[in-house]
């Protein structure tokens, strides 16, 4: 395993970033957080992560879904990883497991139902990283 | 209001209404059209503009768009729902094709941009006039026997033609009208009659009186039903039908139905319309239907044509059903709405919980985890888990609420013994976590009478309230004052404030200060109006800045800006909610007569 991989997580749940963040350092991992698109697009000019994990709902006027087509608009971001997450439920209209991937309307690499077990995002986030 | 009643020379050929706030464009027109003949009333404000349509006979209304920070166009709709005959002429300063494409819409009659060419006003008026008087079928009311210009209103009936119509005696109709059970009103010493209220009323008794089993049946329908013939046209129909379409019978029957229901010139495709299926096919059609009311609200109609065969088998007419099911629609997307609203906000907050609890138990993860996050982490799940048992407990009681079976038995109480000491003894790790200290600050202790679960639950909402909009290392101040009469209970918070446009309506359901950040379902705060109403009490919030240590709120912060010389943007915001609820005055010993302070540090 790499310990030097960046990871660079936008949510805007502060609860579940400060938990998440010490799950992934506590896998060896670099975390950086944010609270918003506005602030993740900032970060992203200045540094770049190994994988974005990102969540669906923010801000109203940014929402997870046009910020990761934004970043896989942008060729300075357009090949990191990204992994959503959500907590709209899966039986949803809305087939998630079917969007991710579509260039047009989820470009990512792949995406996590809320609530996660710790367990399971450290494998997910193994994967994307290929550790 | 203003009311320019001079009388005109000749006799009036019309009624006026001008609603606009330039006084300038008001006295210029009013002048102008009085001129010319006609009566001329004005509105200067929207209520009074709506009872003058209402009550007074208005032929035309100039409507300005920008009237009173009203836009016009949105005033439209509520003057058809009130009288749809009236024609509308639209003046408007700006001339973008925004605003002429909006005002059209509306179905308006003339629309006029200012400065205003009177020429071009004398004859919009003159022509929404003739309109007015013209009949559909081409026909003007001028030249019907016995109907001028004068009538106003070809509706409008006195007792004579009322008795012309109905075959009854005069005496007759003014004794039924005196019981109220002719639709009638009396003007001075006068009975007046609206013609289609009348015809209406010599049709269900007529109904009532026949052998008709089949029309008879059609009226105790709750659907409407109308019969179509193979042109289109409707032959006829029940009340319902005509209830749903807020349409006069006399406009109905004879008309082509997709006029009537779709309001469309042309017929509706053979592919998507019911009742043409239903001619083509001979067998029963059932469709959905979307229409639109004048308001541009959507109905949502089941649609199901009845093809009628004569004695040849052969189908001349089909009996159309229109089932109005808008109500159980919106109610079943508004459920759909609420539960998935909860299920995406108590997901959210069991993130967190889920997140730190499955990383102490694995084993892996949590070797690595020192003492001091461990417990930090215990109580961050902790904190949500009390904030989704108050959602759904919040949840739970408004429901019940909502329902009127929410009980509240009210006895004496200690409040400071049952309501307050358990309530902040519950928020302690809250307080912990975020470094908060409460301060209580009580003129006395009195008993109170109310019902201590329900203020319990108040209590906490709004202690809850304050800890999660509420900064870290500052202090909650909650006051109780116990009065004579009265008891208040108040809660100060330094954080986030409460945001200046949802100060007003903060108390409605699933309103929160913000979607983001901080988690919740907008329920509390809801809850606590709840309680505070069944005490015959009040609720009040009210938001601001902190500035010198002082906090001053909005509306004063605004007024007096110049004087603060600071930037809005670095000040810090305060909440304070008061909940006033009725106290019978239960006399009791007084334990503390100075005014005291307890500390709970969190």
């Amino acid at each position: 395993m790499n310990p030097q991989k960046n990871i660079l997580m936008v949510d805007d749940d502060e609860d579940f970033l400060v938990a998440t963040k010490l799950v992934l350092e506590k896998s060896g991992y670099n975390v950086k957080t944010c609270m918003s698109a506005k602030e993740c697009i900032a970060i992203l000019k200045s540094i770049k992560p190994d994988l974005i994990i990102l969540d669906v709902m923010m801000e109203s006027d940014h929402s997870g879904f046009d910020l990761c087509r934004e970043l896989k608009k942008d060729s300075d971001t357009e090949n990191i990883p990204i992994l959503m997450l959500t907590a709209i439920d899966q039986k949803y209209p809305l087939n998630f497991a079917e969007a991710a991937g579509d260039e047009a309307w989820l470009p990512v690499e792949d995406f996590v139902d809320k609530p996660i077990e710790a367990r399971v995002l450290v494998e997910r986030v193994h994967r994307l990283l290929k550790d | 209001m203003a009311i320019i009643t001079g009388k005109p020379a000749k006799p009036a050929q019309g009624r006026i209404l001008i609603m606009d706030s330039d006084q300038e464009t008001v006295e210029k027109l009013s002048r102008f059209l009085r001129n010319e003949g006609y009566w001329v009333k004005r509105a200067e404000q929207t209520n009074r503009f709506f009872e003058k349509i209402k009550n007074e006979q208005i032929d035309v209304i100039i409507l300005a768009v920008e009237a009173w920070g009203v836009k016009g166009f949105d005033l439209i709709p509520i003057i058809k729902k009130i009288n749809r005959f009236v024609p509308i002429i639209v003046t408007s300063a700006d001339d973008s094709m925004d605003v002429a494409i909006r005002v059209r819409e509306q179905g308006v009659f003339f629309y006029a941009i200012k400065p205003l060419d009177m020429n071009e006003i004398r004859l919009a008026v003159k022509n929404a006039l003739n309109r007015k008087f013209t009949f559909r079928d081409g026909t003007s009311a001028v030249h019907r026997k016995g109907i001028t210009v004068s009538d106003y209103e070809d509706e409008i009936l006195d007792l004579t033609q009322a008795s012309e119509i109905l075959k009854l005696s005069k005496k007759m109709i003014s004794n039924l009208a005196y019981k109220g059970e002719i639709p009638a009103s009396k003007i001075g010493n006068k009975w007046l009659f609206i013609r289609n209220q009348l015809l209406e009323w010599l049709r269900i008794t007529a109904a009532g009186n026949q052998k008709n089993y089949g029309t008879l049946i059609l009226e105790t329908m709750d659907e409407g039903v109308a019969v179509v013939d193979r042109s289109l046209r409707i032959v006829s129909c029940n009340t319902a039908y005509l209830q749903s379409l807020d349409v006069p019978r006399d406009r109905i029957v004879g008309e082509y139905c997709y006029r009537v229901s779709h309001r469309s010139e042309v017929p509706c495709d053979v592919s998507t319309c019911p009742v043409r299926k239903a001619f083509k096919t001979n067998h029963p059609v059932k469709s959905m239907h979307i229409s639109y009311d004048d308001e541009g609200n959507e109905h949502y109609c089941d649609i199901i044509a009845l093809p009628m065969k004569d004695k040849h088998g052969k189908v001349n007419q089909v009996l159309e059903v229109v089932r109005d099911n808008t109500e159980l629609y919106n109610l079943h997307r508004n459920l759909r709405r609420i539960a998935n609203f909860f299920a995406i906000e108590s997901k959210k907050t069991l993130g967190p919980v889920v997140m730190d609890i499955s990383a102490l138990i694995d084993r892996d993860i949590s070797k690595n985890i020192p003492i001091a996050k461990r417990n930090e982490m215990l109580l961050a799940s902790f904190c949500n888990l009390k904030l989704m048992q108050d959602m759904i407990r919040n949840y739970v009681i408004s429901y019940i609420g909502e329902t009127g079976e929410l009980q509240c038995n009210k006895k004496s109480t200690d409040v400071c013994k049952y309501v307050i000491t358990p309530v902040i003894k519950q928020f302690q790790p809250l307080l912990r976590r975020k470094r908060m200290t409460i301060e209580i600050d009580m003129n006395e202790s009195r008993s109170v009478y109310c019902d201590p679960d329900l203020m319990k639950i108040a209590f906490c909402n709004l202690i809850h309230n304050a800890i999660k909009y509420g900064a870290k290392n500052t202090t909650v101040n909650c006051s109780l004052c116990f009065n004579r009469s009265v008891f208040e209970i108040t809660v100060f918070n330094i954080g986030s404030g409460i945001p200046h446009d949802k100060l007003a309506d903060i108390f409605q359901p699933f309103t929160r200060y913000s979607r983001y950040r901080i988690r919740g379902t907008g329920l509390g705060l809801h809850v606590v109006k709840m309680i505070a109403e069944m005490h015959n009490g009040t609720v009040e919030a009210k938001s601001g800045y902190i500035i010198d240590g002082k906090s001053v709120d909005y509306d004063e912060f605004h007024a007096y800006k110049q004087l603060y010389n600071v930037f809005e943007k670095n000040l810090k915001r305060f909440a304070k909610f008061s909940l006033k609820i009725a106290n019978r005055g239960i006399k009791t010993k007084e334990v503390r007569n100075e005014s005291s302070k307890e500390y709970f540090n969190g």
